[in-house]
């Protein structure tokens, strides 16, 4: 066999394995929903004046905060499994692929953090920071998705984890505002990068 | 006194073919995957993933599981034996001594 042969085969093995760990089964669409419905709880919330309550403040309506992004959360991540597989129906192929699972795996540690701060925020009356907690805790997830979806999701969660960190130290403001910006203005940004990309189809060695 | 000569490279022929390295690629990559996924990953049709398959298997380089999925058809899942394994990293290292004897 010739060198450039052996080039050739090590390269279609390659791009087969690449092509095997790489996650494409984000739909954009998903992400821009789950946008608008971070800037619709926003809108909400500011429409019935429930804003995340100040360090040490008192009184607040706290109840309807928790009913407005426990709402989003809940509809965004219906819409995406739904969204998911339709998408895989579609394709042809199952939604919980191997690599869906891997994905699973890669996105939990972040949702996990995420969860057990809110939880510490909630009993140490630190309702004001949890806007950042979960910008990081949703960030670090999107940076294991993007191990296998690639840079845009590496992307949005390096702007998740940015924007969590300057409002924890206080550098930019909390709140709904940090809600609509990131969980609102980020999806959206991810979705257009999403829909703007196009797939190479996979080389088909019966050619 | 006897010469040092260079033998030329045994390359195994089951796994030479092209649709048949692009499935074990894919399967070297993933623990296991479904007959629709390798499908998808190497473009094959139904008929030729199915011959490819069955000369693997007779090989004793991947293992075929059905399962029935919830009434319907049964679905196929292939994984690499460790038979598999050990040819298909015998094959890359088979390949990377014939580059490297041209590379300075």
């Amino acid at each position: 066999m010739h060198p450039e042969q052996a080039e050739d085969q090590l390269a279609l093995i390659r791009a087969t394995m690449e092509r095997t760990t790489r996650f494409t089964g984000l739909p954009g669409y998903s992400c821009l929903i789950a946008g608008a419905l971070a800037l619709a709880g926003a809108g909400i919330a500011a429409l019935l004046g429930a804003e995340f309550p100040a360090r040490g403040a008192t009184g607040g309506r706290h109840a309807a905060l928790a009913w407005i992004w426990g709402a989003v959360c809940l509809a965004g991540a219906a819409q995406f499994v739904v969204l998911s597989v339709l998408a895989a129906a579609r394709q042809g192929r199952s939604a919980w692929s191997h690599l869906a699972r891997r994905v699973v795996v890669a996105v939990l540690p972040g949702l996990y953090v995420g969860a057990a701060l809110t939880e510490f925020a909630r009993r140490s009356d630190r309702l004001d920071i949890l806007p950042a907690l979960w910008c990081l805790g949703y960030g670090a997830s999107l940076l294991g998705l993007g191990l296998y979806a690639g840079w845009k999701a590496n992307v949005a969660g390096l702007l998740f984890l940015a924007a969590g960190s300057l409002a924890l130290l206080g550098a930019v403001p909390g709140g709904n505002l940090l809600m609509a910006v990131a969980f609102g203005g980020f999806h959206v940004l991810l979705g257009t990068l999403i829909l703007a990309g196009h797939d190479h189809a996979p080389e088909n060695p019966d050619a | 006194m006897r010469l040092k000569t260079r033998t030329p490279e045994v390359l195994d022929r089951i796994i030479h073919e092209r649709a048949r390295l692009s499935i074990l690629s894919a399967l070297a990559a993933a623990e296991e995957l479904s007959f629709p996924e390798v499908q998808g990953i190497t473009g094959l049709t139904d008929g030729n993933l199915s011959v490819q398959l069955r000369t693997l298997e007779a090989a004793g380089y991947v293992a075929l599981r059905k399962s029935e999925a919830g009434g319907r058809s049964a679905r196929t899942a292939v994984r690499l034996t460790q038979a598999g394994r050990r040819a298909f990293r015998g094959y890359l290292e088979a390949l990377r001594r014939i580059i490297g004897k041209v590379r300075p």
